[in-house]
């Protein structure tokens, strides 16, 4: 038995666009300017990378809500071969500018490569977004899409991304205990 | 004598470019969304900026996000650490303006280590996105430069970077 403590992070940071995990390491940073933005279109999902070094456990995925709510918002974790791995399922978007978060099937993932994914199915609702990032710079930090994926769908098909803009949400897990 | 205990390997991502934490990861120095379109430093310069890996990572594209002007011929590759060239492009017409130019490479597993990704340009015309912090910063970093390396050679020779340029530039096992 090792002498590393024991139960650690009982509750951990989320994995969110801005954290470690995600992003702030595939770009630098990410502190460009976060606004309400309408989805871009219909149904569309967008994926969104991270990696974990070691097993976690995802209790809740959640989303940024703008000012406006309309229709139904559906998040979800994909794994590198576009395998859904759990999801919210069809959500009503409910609260102008709060965070929006729903409890999942605990599920534990990683070591590894994920997507978070983030599906609306109308283009009135708004999500917070960051539109600092061209579409090339999208993609090379490793963002994807799909068209007509709203439910999220078990297997994804991703595709290049053809919009300049990066939903903020996330997912709330418990790293295992080492 | 047998560890108690290891660091959990960090898998390695999808896509590499200089604002990752494998490479530069430096906010305030080469922030991906700050880089601009900028002329290529030197005809024939090659430049290389320093990765490293902890875990093995496949590697079927390079990728450069060209500028608003293209010109003439790139060439992108990979270095190991002692200037040896492990893979590379060859010299490519440079691609469509304000877009990523994607390079499908002969599949190369990097085991963990350093390396370095690289890049010329025929000429001082053609455009890429780059940082744009001090020359001293980027070679604080570990940035160096080869002057007459168009085509990328077989064997680097390093020389401490010369420009406030740092190309993004990248390696891919993946991009959409």
């Amino acid at each position: 038995m090792g002498h590393w403590p024991q139960g650690l992070a009982v509750t951990d940071p989320p994995v969110h666009i801005h954290s470690y995990d995600s992003l702030l390491e595939a770009a630098g940073d990410v502190s460009g300017t976060i606004g309400s933005v309408v989805w871009p279109t219909a149904n569309t999902a967008i994926f969104i990378p991270f990696r974990l070094a070691a097993p976690a456990t995802v209790r809740k995925l959640f989303w940024m809500n703008g000012s406006i709510v309309s229709g139904n918002v559906d998040a979800g974790i994909y794994d590198k071969n576009g395998v859904r791995l759990v999801s919210s399922g069809s959500t009503l978007q409910s609260g102008a500018n709060v965070n929006q978060s729903v409890d999942v099937t605990d599920t534990v993932i990683g070591p590894g490569n994920f997507y978070l994914a983030l599906a609306m199915d109308n283009i009135t609702g708004t999500i917070e977004m960051t539109q600092s990032y061209t579409v090339e710079m999208l993609r090379i930090i490793g963002l994807a899409q799909q068209a007509t994926a709203f439910a999220l769908p078990a297997t994804a098909t991703f595709a290049t991304v053809l919009n300049a803009r990066l939903p903020a949400c996330g997912a709330v897990v418990e790293l295992a205990s080492i | 004598m047998t560890a108690l205990w290891a660091p959990p390997t960090i898998p390695a991502p999808a896509t590499i470019n200089p604002s990752r934490i494998e490479s530069l990861s430096t906010a305030g120095v080469a922030p991906l969304r700050t880089t601009a379109s900028t002329a290529w430093p030197a005809a024939n310069r090659a430049i290389f900026v320093p990765f490293i890996l902890s875990s093995p990572m496949l590697v079927t594209q390079l990728f450069a996000l060209i500028g608003a002007i293209s010109s003439g011929n790139i060439d992108v590759g990979i270095y190991d650490r002692a200037g040896t060239k492990i893979v590379s492009s060859g010299s490519t017409v440079m691609g469509t303006i304000n877009v990523l130019q994607l390079f499908n490479i002969t599949d190369v597993v990097l085991g963990p280590g350093r390396y370095f990704m690289a890049c010329a340009v025929a000429n001082a015309t053609g455009t890429v996105f780059a940082g744009a912090s001090t020359a001293r910063r980027y070679v604080a970093q570990g940035v160096c430069q080869q002057a007459t390396a168009f085509p990328l050679q077989a064997t680097a020779t390093f020389a401490a970077a010369a420009a406030a340029f740092c190309p993004v530039i990248g390696v891919a096992n993946q991009i959409y």
